[in-house]
């Protein structure tokens, strides 16, 4: 597993063509991984044919948005990078 | 939120992906992949082991027993199989409950498509699929909370969790004042749909 609880990441501003389950207002985002709770196969994978693509760690990262306020979102491996 | 604009958007949109579906559900069985009839029985097999009666306990339950409620709060897959849930149908879906108390709300979303714990649920509304809502509560879930008679004060924590892989989420709302003397079926009866998605409280 590539992140621990309390990483700090960055999403990717990949707009890949095909299928991304990184929806596009969270791209190029800072937040903090809150935990990893399940490996799934990657649907964007398997949208471009590679359907025996390894499943990918989903981490739980956190995004503040205002005061007292986050958004949380289920984001595969491969749309994070350490800050 | 203009109800009217997007009542005909969210229909016209509908007939669009309906029609999309057709097709593709017709090019299935054109190549011997999936037949209509298999997609049905499918669908109507998932439907009848949904059930919103499974949310209800599985609240009521986390409500009298705190041991319970830790489990479910730390691994909620194991922990509704202890009231013989069975989500085996639903794999390799992870489910994931959070807790509302007085400092902290948390409520539900999908951004990209209307994920929703149909299971535990039964189908989701309208408004869940909406566009509407979609966009509005991640850009300003107090103000849609408000909408649906959530009134926050700004010192309790807001978390919008975003379904957007294979977790699904339910909400264990905050147990309704008056109620120490209810025993768990009377409790399961006050528990709402909507306050399982965090739309409301009880």
């Amino acid at each position: 597993m590539k992140f621990n609880s309390g990483d700090r990441v960055r999403t990717v501003l990949d707009d890949p063509m095909g299928h991304s389950r990184l929806p596009g207002y969270l791209r190029g985002r800072n937040g903090r991984v809150v935990g990893c709770f399940g490996a799934f196969g990657n649907p964007g994978e398997r949208a471009r044919g590679n359907a025996d693509a390894a499943p990918e760690a989903v981490y739980t990262v956190a995004f503040e948005t205002s005061v007292n306020t986050e958004i949380l979102a289920d984001l595969f491996e491969s749309y994070l990078e350490a800050l | 939120m203009s109800h009217d604009h997007d009542h005909d958007h969210d229909h016209e949109s509908s007939a669009v992906t309906s029609n999309r579906v057709k097709r593709l559900v017709a090019v299935l069985e054109r190549n011997n992949i999936l037949s209509e009839a298999e997609l049905d029985r499918s669908v109507e097999e998932f439907l009848l082991k949904s059930n919103p009666g499974n949310g209800q306990r599985i609240v009521a339950r986390a409500w009298v027993d705190k041991e319970f409620k830790a489990r479910l709060l730390e691994n909620a897959s194991a922990a509704v199989g202890e009231l013989g849930i069975d989500l085996s149908h639903w794999s390799p879906v992870v489910l994931r409950a959070v807790e509302n108390t007085v400092h902290h709300h948390n409520v539900i979303v999908c951004t990209l498509c209307s994920c929703y714990p149909v299971a535990l649920l039964g189908p989701s509304p309208a408004w869940y699929k909406s566009e509407a809502y979609r966009a509005a509560v991640v850009a300003d879930p107090r103000s849609v909370l408000a909408e649906f008679g959530v009134q926050l004060p700004e010192q309790t924590k807001i978390s919008v969790w975003d379904s957007t892989s294979d977790l699904r989420y339910i909400v264990i709302p905050a147990r309704p004042a008056n109620t120490d003397a209810m025993g768990e079926k009377e409790l399961a009866a006050l528990v709402t749909r909507n306050g399982m998605i965090g739309t409301s409280v009880l």
